[in-house]
């Protein structure tokens, strides 16, 4: 499907394979790139591909990969600011728009649109495809990245896995000479991770030249030719052929860091052995689990069910097991298998709905780390997180700057917690836990996303904290990790206990192989959608989408809409509000085809506000010379108030009813398209607005999750202000995080330049028209408007 | 002063989130009693117009206000605000009165005078919104003058002080590295 590739152009040294004699796409020489006001991102870097390649970048976090990439890319500088010195030559095949696809390593924070077929026009569009052309690339897109979806669907849907492909089709739509594939997996578990690496592979098949940084590679070595490590300066380490350059570094890897001490070689040799100390047999427990059942599901909704003799879905189903005192505990099992679940229920957070959970007694018994350790960042410095309360300008207590250097964070006690690195962070939450004595410390994945070095760092403390006789539970997908350091694993799967002991049982007992299968990548099921109700605050019901008024011009709605309210301006009477409501009504039932219950749902909640603005006038209006009124109290009331508040509601109501014909029939993206199709708004503005907007659903996500982790951790009393501004730190730093990498991931795909300034220098997948139905829409509307104030004078 | 994308993304993010703030304010509101004073009321207006604060303050580009209140009062709208879509024409002249205040100072200036005096001026535009669609002409001219004051007090504090606080708070994480906040850091007024 590609075309033949071309011999070699420029000389190369000896010993070359086929992919090595393509023509060169790429050259890094010596190149240095420093973002501002922090040391070199890279220093001295070297990097060659040429067309058909298949390159492994790997590295310990912090040796600039990423900006080598992105370097590569084209994005530095440019999309991302930095200081860029030595020989970066680009060939003109990628430096095109979409020459380069980039697919980067968080699945929620590179998309722009709502629907999955519009996510991949947007490429398109900036490349001023016809859009007559469009449909056709973008079903063979979505085919090519193995994603079998309806490109009508919301991506929010789709799981982490599935937006990974999402993101590869995007970039496969824009044919690209060069794929860059940077963490594709980093939040992905297991089972997502194997999905996307047998796409890779089918990839490289292709023939596609593809420049992949990976920390888990070992499922890559046969789809790709060659690795280029670089080292904790950013100069390159090594480069060799793959598989046989790996196996000969394995143990440098490791002592560089990039891959944990504790991960097996892919290259046969033994698995390093455990050193687990298991508490002694017969002890006590710390936690002791009877028949335990727990749903999500709400209790109504529970009711509603049981009436139809159905049962809810169980997050965790009849689990019966001990956690002895002293030891270990890793709870395992794929994602939706329960493992967070099971360790909040432990940890108290949640009420066990059914069954019983004896635990450790005592106030602050359990210590608790969330998976995302910003969630539990409270304080605006270091020192204050870790000590968890108020310091100012006062002086760091002596023990807390010595357990911060013991976590290599020293010199960082005035410093805010979110701008620390994510291991930092996560070395953080971990100290911060270990500053008082607990007897059971519970950890959510707590080496997830973290590289190498602070992976082994915190095994290191918590084994150091088992020996010490405490509890220590964790939930990990790592299973290195569980037969190095485990003394008891549990294995869950859909809410069920598969299996419960030993990390040597799990590995060499057939009852443990039943067990680890169901663990096993290639068995997966389904693939399952994220969260169901996504977007659905943007989401028009096919009914109302196909209606007439559905099939009008967004844009032309939106100016009858507000036409209609200027007329309300002059509505003066009850009458006259009725009038303008039922209109409305009338068309919100007939040519919005919305149900009468369904229209009843959307316009109760306005009944409160009827109510004030009545009220407010009678009480407080000023009525004319002449009218009477009576004091009571320090109102005035007036039948006049009353009849004014009473217009003023019905006026209010009319206004929220053409919102509701409005709202119920008009979709969000049509609606910013049109201001740049029609009206000329510069695209960067429409479409980084929509960017923006569509993070809705994300953050009510991270607010729950935030609002856990508060009621967990209580802090002090002191500056009330300041605390309000600590609560909203969370949340804002990653919006405008997800933010910045929306804008870097649009710009990687062609937005930037003319399609992104000029609404007339791109093409659109649903081109919007006014037609003379539009029109007469916009005139009829404010024409009945007009003549319903006029009857009603 | 040209808008990078990252800044008109992370706007719609900043203003997605204040949207919804603004329904959280609109049903809390509902647990106000109404018998009370329109004047007391209006100290609660301000919090309404915090996009136009908080995000003029970190990406100080012309129209910031105008463009995050609009975007702010689309979204409340479109979760289902109890006000319709008159939550997004009244962000829209909140937005303006913002806007107003910041075109003073040449969209230059944004230390604490500028910051008070703009999102204050964005009780205006809430003040001529109000008389002409929420009743507000049929007040006595003393009730019209104490809601006008009490919308400008409310704004300043509620949008203007904690955009402030927040925006502040924000730059010290080191977020906000690559917006204009940042950079203006070294000489700020």
């Amino acid at each position: 499907m590609r075309s033949p590739r071309p011999k070699a152009t420029l000389p190369e040294s000896a010993g070359l394979s086929d992919a090595q004699t393509g023509e060169l796409l790429l050259s890094v020489r010596h190149a240095r790139v420093s973002y501002v006001g922090e040391k070199e991102a890279l220093s001295g870097a070297d990097l060659e591909l040429r067309r058909g390649e298949g390159v492994l970048l790997i590295g310990p976090s912090g040796s600039g990969k990423s900006t080598l990439a992105m370097l590569a890319a084209g994005l530095i500088p440019g999309s991302v600011e930095a200081n860029v010195q030595g020989e970066v030559w680009r060939s003109p095949a990628i430096e095109r728009p979409g020459g380069v696809g980039y697919v980067f390593q968080d699945p929620e924070a590179q998309f722009c649109q709502l629907q999955i077929g519009r996510e991949v026009a947007f490429g398109l569009e900036n490349m001023r495809l016809p859009p007559a052309d469009m449909p056709e690339r973008i079903v063979a897109a979505l085919r090519d990245a193995g994603l079998l979806v309806d490109p009508e669907e919301f991506d929010a849907v789709l799981s982490g896995g599935m937006k990974q492909k999402l993101a590869i089709a995007c970039a496969l739509a824009q044919r690209p000479e060069l794929l860059v594939l940077d963490e594709p997996t980093a939040n992905l578990d297991p089972q997502s991770t194997a999905a996307v690496f047998e796409e890779i592979a089918r990839l490289r098949e292709a023939g596609h030249t593809a420049l992949v940084i990976e920390h888990k590679f070992a499922g890559l070595l046969s789809s790709l030719d060659r690795v280029v490590a670089l080292g904790a300066d950013g100069r390159v380490i090594f480069t060799g052929p793959l598989p046989s350059a790996i196996a000969e570094r394995w143990s440098e890897l490791q002592a560089l860091g990039v891959v944990p001490a504790w991960e097996e070689s892919p290259f046969g040799s033994a698995p390093p052995p455990s050193v687990a100390v298991s508490p002694p047999a017969g002890g006590p427990a710390a936690f002791r689990v009877q028949g335990l059942g727990y749903t999500y599901v709400k209790r109504a909704q529970r009711r509603r069910l049981a009436r139809r003799g159905e049962e809810p879905r169980y997050a965790l189903r009849n689990l019966s097991f001990e956690i002895p005192a002293g030891g270990l505990t890793a709870i395992v099992g794929s994602n939706g298998s329960g493992k967070s679940t099971l360790l909040r229920v432990l940890a108290g957070f949640d009420a066990p709905g059914e069954g019983s959970v004896a635990r450790p007694p005592g106030d602050g018994a359990i210590a608790f780390a969330f998976q995302n350790p910003e969630h539990q960042f409270v304080y605006e410095t270091v020192a204050e997180d870790l000590l968890s309360r108020y310091i100012g300008d006062g002086p760091v207590p002596p023990e807390a700057s010595r357990l911060l250097a013991e976590f290599g964070l020293a010199g960082r006690e005035r410093q805010s917690p979110f701008a620390l690195s994510q291991g930092q962070k996560r070395r953080l939450s971990v100290a911060a836990m270990l500053l008082q004595d607990h007897a059971a410390y519970l950890l959510d994945e707590p080496t997830f996303g973290q590289d190498a070095r602070t992976q082994e760092a915190i095994m290191q403390r918590l084994a150091g904290l088992q020996a010490a006789g405490r509890s220590v539970v964790i939930t990990t997908h790592d299973m290195g990790l569980v037969r190095r350091y485990a003394t008891q694993v549990l294995v869950l799967s859909e809410g069920h206990l598969l299996f419960a002991g030993t990390p040597s049982a799990l590995f060499g007992d057939p009852g443990g192989a039943d067990a680890l299968r169901a663990l096993s990548p290639a068995v997966r099921k389904e693939e399952r959608a994220a969260h169901s109700g996504a977007g659905s605050f943007v989401r028009i019901a096919p009914t109302q989408a196909l209606s007439p008024i559905g099939r009008l011009h967004p844009g032309m709605k939106l100016l009858a809409t507000l036409l209609a309210m200027l007329a309300l301006v002059f509505t003066v009477n009850v009458r006259q509000g009725v009038d303008l409501t039922l209109l409305p009504l009338a068309l919100i039932l007939l040519g919005a085809r919305l149900t009468p219950r369904a229209a009843a749902a959307r316009l109760w909640p306005f009944a409160f506000f009827f109510a004030l603005y009545t009220w407010t006038l009678t009480a407080y209006a000023q009525p004319p010379a002449g009218t009477p009124y009576t004091h009571f109290l320090f109102f005035r009331l007036s039948l006049y108030g009353l009849q004014a508040g009473l217009a003023l509601g019905m006026r209010m109501l009319a206004t929220v009813t053409f919102a509701v014909l409005f709202v119920s029939t008009t979709d969000l993206t049509d609606l910013l398209s049109s201001f740049s199709q029609n009206l000329g708004v510069r695209p960067k503005f429409a479409y980084g607005t929509l960017a923006g907007m569509r993070f809705f659903p994300l953050f009510q996500e991270e607010w729950e999750k935030l609002r856990r982790a508060r009621t967990l951790r209580r802090h002090g009393r002191e500056g009330r202000l300041r605390r309000i501004v600590t609560y909203a730190l969370p949340l804002l730093s990653q919006a405008i995080r997800l933010g910045e990498r929306v804008a870097i991931a649009m710009e990687a795909r062609g937005f930037r330049g003319a399609p992104a300034e000029r609404a007339s220098a791109r093409s659109y997948y649903r081109v919007l028209r006014v037609r003379a139905a539009d029109v007469l829409y916009v005139a009829g509307l404010l024409a009945a408007c007009v003549a319903l104030l006029r009857l009603g004078r | 002063m040209q808008w990078k994308l990252r800044d008109i993304v992370v706007a719609a993010v900043l203003a997605v989130v204040s949207g919804a703030i603004y329904l959280g304010w609109d049903i809390a509101f509902k647990f106000v009693p109404s018998t009370l004073n329109p004047v007391v009321l209006a100290l609660f207006n301000g919090l309404w117009w915090i996009a136009a604060g908080i995000v003029p303050y970190i990406v100080r580009r012309p129209g910031a206000a105008l463009l995050a209140e609009s975007v702010g009062g689309l979204v409340e709208f479109l979760l289902g605000s109890p006000y319709g879509i008159q939550a997004f024409t009244i962000g829209i002249a909140q937005g303006l009165g913002v806007e107003v205040g910041f075109a003073l100072g040449g969209w230059r200036r944004y230390g604490w005078g500028t910051m008070i005096l703009a999102t204050a001026l964005g009780g205006v535009g809430n003040y001529v919104y109000s008389y002409y669609y929420y009743g507000v002409n049929d007040y006595s001219a003393a009730l019209q003058i104490g809601y006008m004051v009490a919308s400008m007090v409310s704004g300043a504090v509620l949008s203007g002080l904690l955009s402030k606080l927040v925006g502040d708070a924000l730059r010290r994480t080191g977020v906000l590295r690559n917006f204009a906040i940042a950079q203006a850091e070294g000489h700020a007024s």
